[in-house]
C-alpha cells in the first residue's frame, strides 16, 4: 500500500499500481497537443477571423494546438478514473473494536507448509491475520492475542517467543469457547468466529519412539526408525523418598537412566527449592498425602496444591518439574491411583524428542482459509462514515466523462432573426 | 505568405437535372400562397401602371409620375395613384459572382443562381419583366441578361449556368450602376453580401420598391469546425493560420452574430427584406423565405 502525501491528504492508494493508468490521459494530453498540419479552407469572412487574430497573441505562436474544453472534460476523466482505480481511501483511525485472537501453538502449526519444506504454517496463518488487521486499521491496543498456557497480551503482534513451539504441549483450546475470538490455525476448525487458516501438506517423519527406537510416519505407515538413547532423568536428592523411588520405578518401566542433577543435561529434571519445609495435606483423584513441603512461586503449570492451595507440584519449563515434597509421612486412598497419576504426570512432563511430531499432527491439514474475524468487543467505527473515495473518484470520472461525451450541438440554427 | 492559388472548392455554377421541375413546384407553391394571402389572382401586385385602384399618401423618394398632381392641387397634400398592373412590373435580381462566392459546398453562387432561376421563373409566372445582374467575373465587369416574360425562363437559366465566381467585385459594384434599378419593383440582392456597405443598399429605396437582400454564408463560414486552418481569401488571396477551438468558435460566432445583427437592424428601420442563411438548405426554402417574407 502506498502512502499518498500521509501529512497533508492523509490518502493511501489501495492499488498503487492504478496509477500506471495515469499514463493514458498523458498520452491523451500529448496527443492533443500534438503540431497538425492546417487545412486550408476558402473563407469569405476572413475578415471576421483577422479580426479575431488581432487580439490574440496566441495566434502567433503557431505552436502546439491548444485543447478544446471537451478535450480537458476528457483528460480529466482519464486521470479521475485512474485515481480512482489505484483506490484512494483515507488513512484510516484506528478502529475501536477489540479483537479475541486464539494463537493455535500446537506442534503442527510449527510444520512446513509443504513436504518439501519452507515457510511454517505458524508464519502464513500470522501474515494472513496481520495483513488484514493492518487493511482494517485495527489498532495495536485493539488486538488481543491468546494461546493455549499462556496469558493474553495486547499488541501489534503476538510475543516473538509465540513463533517457537511452546516450552511444553499445553492444553488443546475448544473453540467452542472462544465463540468470538478469530482463530490462526493450520486446519480449519469448526468453529462460527473468524479462522486466518495456513493449510499445510502432510508431513512424514518421526512421531516417537518405542523400546528404545523412532517410529516413523514415512507418508503411508509407520516404520520403525534408528535407535535412539536413552532419556536422563535428573531426581534432586532432597525429593521425599516415597517419591524418588516411584520416579526411579518409572524411569526403568521407560527405559530412562536416572541421574544426579549436575551431570550432564537431563530430558527431565526434578528439582526441590531450597526452603524451610511445613506440614502440608493434599488430595488427588483417589488418593490423598500427609507430609513436608518447602514453598514453591505461584506460577503456571501447578499440578498439585496443598488443602491452602500452595503449589506443591509445578511444571516450570519443558522438562523441568518443581516438587516441593521432602517427606510423604501418610498416603491415603488408592495406592495405584497415586502411582498412575505421577506417572502421567512424568509422561506428559518429558519432552518430545526433537523432531517428534504426533501423527495427527502431521496429517493433511487441506489449503488456506479465510473467515472474516469480527470484533469481540464492539466499539465505534470512527472510519465508517468517510467517504469512499475511489467511488467519488468513479463518480466525477463519469461525470466529466459524460460531459466529455455530451452530444454536440446538432447544426448550430442560422443566426436569430435570419428568418 | 502567398502560396499556389488553389482551386475554389464551389466556383461553377450546375443546376441538376431535376432542377426544373422542382422550380415549378415551388412555383406552384409560392403561387397558392400569394393567392390565398391576396385573394387576388396572380396579377395582385401594386406597381407602376395599370388600372387605378386608389390613392394613398405620397411618400418622399417615390416615384412622382405616380403622383396625382390634380389631388395635389385640390387639396394640397402630394397623393400616389394605386394601380393594379396590366403588363406586370419589373424585377433586378443582383447575384454577387466574386470570388468568395465559390466558398462550400454547397457553392454560394451555387444555391445563389438556384434562387435567382427560381424567382425567373416565378416572375414569369406572375408576368413580370426579370433582369439578371451578376458581378465579378474575370474581367470584373457586371454580368446583364433580361429576361421577358414571353420568352420563358429558359435563357435566364443558361445564363446563370455560365456564371463562375471570380475577380473581387462584389454587388456593391452593381449597385453603383444606379440605372440597373431605375424603375425596378423588386430588387432582390443575392450574395454573401461581403464588401457592401449598409448605405448602398438604402439608395435604392424607391417609393413602394421592395428591396430584399438575401446573405448565403457556406457551412463552413456559419459553423466552423475545431481544427487546424489555414483560412484563405479567394478574392484576395491573403491567407490566416489560425486554428480554431471552442474559445475562438465562440469568438468568431459573435462576431458573426453582430455583423449579421447590423444588417437585422438597418432592414428593421427601414422596412428592406433581409435574410442570412446556409447555402446547405435547399434553393426552395431560401426563395420562398426571400419572396414571402
Amino acid at each position: 500500500m502506498l502512502s499518498l502525501v500521509p501529512s497533508t491528504l492523509g490518502l493511501v492508494l489501495e492499488r498503487p499500481a492504478g496509477l500506471a493508468l495515469l499514463a493514458l490521459p498523458l498520452l491523451l494530453w500529448l496527443f492533443l497537443r500534438r503540431r497538425e498540419e492546417p487545412r486550408l479552407e476558402a473563407t469569405g469572412l476572413l475578415t471576421l477571423w483577422r479580426e479575431l487574430a488581432a487580439g490574440d497573441v496566441r495566434a502567433a505562436e503557431g505552436g502546439a494546438r491548444r485543447l478544446t474544453p471537451r478535450a480537458w472534460w476528457l483528460v480529466t476523466a482519464l486521470l479521475l478514473g485512474a485515481l480512482a482505480v489505484s483506490g484512494p481511501r483515507p488513512e484510516r483511525p484506528p478502529r475501536l473494536e477489540s479483537y479475541e485472537l486464539v494463537v493455535d501453538r500446537s506442534p503442527s502449526m510449527y510444520l512446513p507448509l509443504a513436504a518439501a519444506g519452507g515457510r511454517r504454517r505458524y508464519d502464513a496463518a500470522l501474515e494472513a491475520a496481520l495483513t488484514w488487521l493492518d487493511d482494517q486499521g485495527v489498532a495495536d491496543e485493539a488486538r488481543r492475542w491468546t494461546s493455549a498456557g499462556a496469558d493474553a497480551v495486547r499488541g501489534a503482534r503476538p510475543p516473538a517467543a509465540w513463533s517457537e513451539p511452546p516450552a511444553f504441549p499445553a492444553p488443546e483450546l475448544e473453540p467452542a469457547g472462544f465463540s468470538a475470538a478469530t482463530f490462526l490455525t493450520d486446519r480449519r476448525q469448526d468453529h462460527a468466529g473468524g479462522q486466518f487458516v495456513s493449510g499445510g501438506a502432510a508431513i512424514a517423519g518421526p512421531i516417537g519412539e518405542a523400546a528404545g527406537r523412532a517410529i516413523v510416519w514415512d507418508g503411508a505407515a509407520l516404520v520403525e526408525g534408528e535407535a535412539l538413547p536413552p532419556r536422563r532423568v535428573a531426581i534432586n536428592p532432597r525429593l521425599a523418598p516415597r517419591l524418588r523411588r516411584l520416579v526411579e520405578f518409572w524411569c526403568a518401566e521407560r527405559g530412562h537412566t536416572p541421574v544426579s542433577p549436575g551431570g550432564g543435561p537431563p530430558s527431565l529434571s526434578l528439582r526441590t527449592p531450597e526452603g524451610e519445609a511445613r506440614a502440608v495435606e493434599a488430595e488427588g483423584v483417589d488418593w490423598s498425602l500427609v507430609g513436608r513441603s518447602v514453598g514453591l512461586a505461584e506460577g503456571p503449570g501447578v499440578w498439585l496444591v496443598d488443602l491452602g492451595g500452595a503449589p506443591l507440584v509445578r511444571a516450570v519449563a519443558p522438562g523441568v518439574l518443581e516438587v516441593g515434597l521432602l517427606e510423604i509421612t501418610r498416603l491415603g486412598g488408592d495406592p495405584a491411583s497415586f502411582a498412575v497419576a505421577w506417572g502421567e504426570l512424568l509422561d506428559a512432563s518429558l519432552p518430545p524428542r526433537a523432531g517428534a511430531v504426533s501423527l495427527a499432527e502431521r496429517a493433511d491439514a487441506g489449503g488456506p482459509s479465510r473467515v472474516e474475524p469480527r470484533p469481540a468487543a464492539p466499539g465505534l467505527r470512527p472510519d465508517s462514515g468517510w467517504p469512499t473515495w475511489a467511488s467519488w473518484f468513479a463518480l466525477a470520472a463519469l461525470l466529466a466523462a459524460a460531459v466529455a461525451f455530451r452530444p454536440a450541438a446538432l447544426g448550430r440554427p442560422l443566426p436569430p432573426g435570419a428568418q | 505568405m502567398k502560396g499556389a492559388q488553389p482551386r475554389l472548392p464551389a466556383a461553377r455554377v450546375r443546376f441538376e437535372p431535376d432542377y426544373p421541375r422542382r422550380v415549378a413546384a415551388l412555383q406552384l407553391r409560392l403561387a397558392a400562397a400569394r393567392q390565398s394571402r391576396e385573394g387576388s389572382g396572380l396579377g395582385g401586385a401594386p406597381g407602376s401602371g395599370g388600372d387605378l385602384v386608389g390613392f394613398r399618401p405620397y411618400r418622399p423618394g417615390e416615384d412622382l409620375r405616380q403622383l396625382d398632381w390634380n389631388l395635389l392641387a385640390r387639396l394640397d397634400r402630394p397623393f400616389v395613384r394605386v394601380t393594379r398592373r396590366e403588363a406586370g412590373e419589373r424585377w433586378v435580381v443582383a447575384l454577387d459572382g466574386s470570388a468568395s462566392m465559390g466558398v462550400g459546398p454547397p457553392g454560394k453562387l451555387q444555391r445563389a443562381a438556384e434562387c435567382a432561376g427560381a424567382l425567373v421563373a416565378l416572375a414569369g409566372r406572375l408576368r413580370a419583366e426579370v433582369e439578371l445582374f451578376v458581378s465579378g467575373g474575370a474581367d470584373e465587369r457586371p454580368r446583364r441578361y433580361p429576361v421577358r416574360a414571353r420568352e420563358g425562363h429558359a435563357g435566364g437559366f443558361a445564363f446563370l449556368e455560365e456564371q463562375v465566381a471570380a475577380g473581387t467585385h462584389g454587388l456593391a459594384s452593381v449597385l453603383r450602376s444606379g440605372r440597373v434599378f431605375a424603375d425596378a419593383a423588386r430588387v432582390f440582392l443575392i450574395g454573401d453580401l461581403g464588401g457592401l456597405e449598409p448605405r448602398e443598399v438604402l439608395g435604392l429605396r424607391r417609393g413602394s420598391r421592395e428591396v430584399r437582400l438575401l446573405q448565403l454564408l457556406a457551412p463552413s463560414e456559419l459553423e466552423p469546425e475545431i481544427g487546424a486552418r489555414e483560412w484563405w481569401d479567394p478574392e484576395t488571396a491573403e491567407r490566416l493560420r489560425l486554428d480554431v477551438d471552442e474559445a475562438r468558435r465562440e469568438l468568431y460566432l459573435e462576431a458573426l452574430e453582430d455583423r449579421l445583427e447590423l444588417w437585422r437592424g438597418l432592414a428593421a428601420r427601414h422596412r428592406l427584406g433581409f435574410t442570412a442563411r446556409s447555402t446547405a438548405e435547399p434553393f426552395e426554402a431560401l426563395v420562398e423565405e426571400l419572396f414571402a417574407g
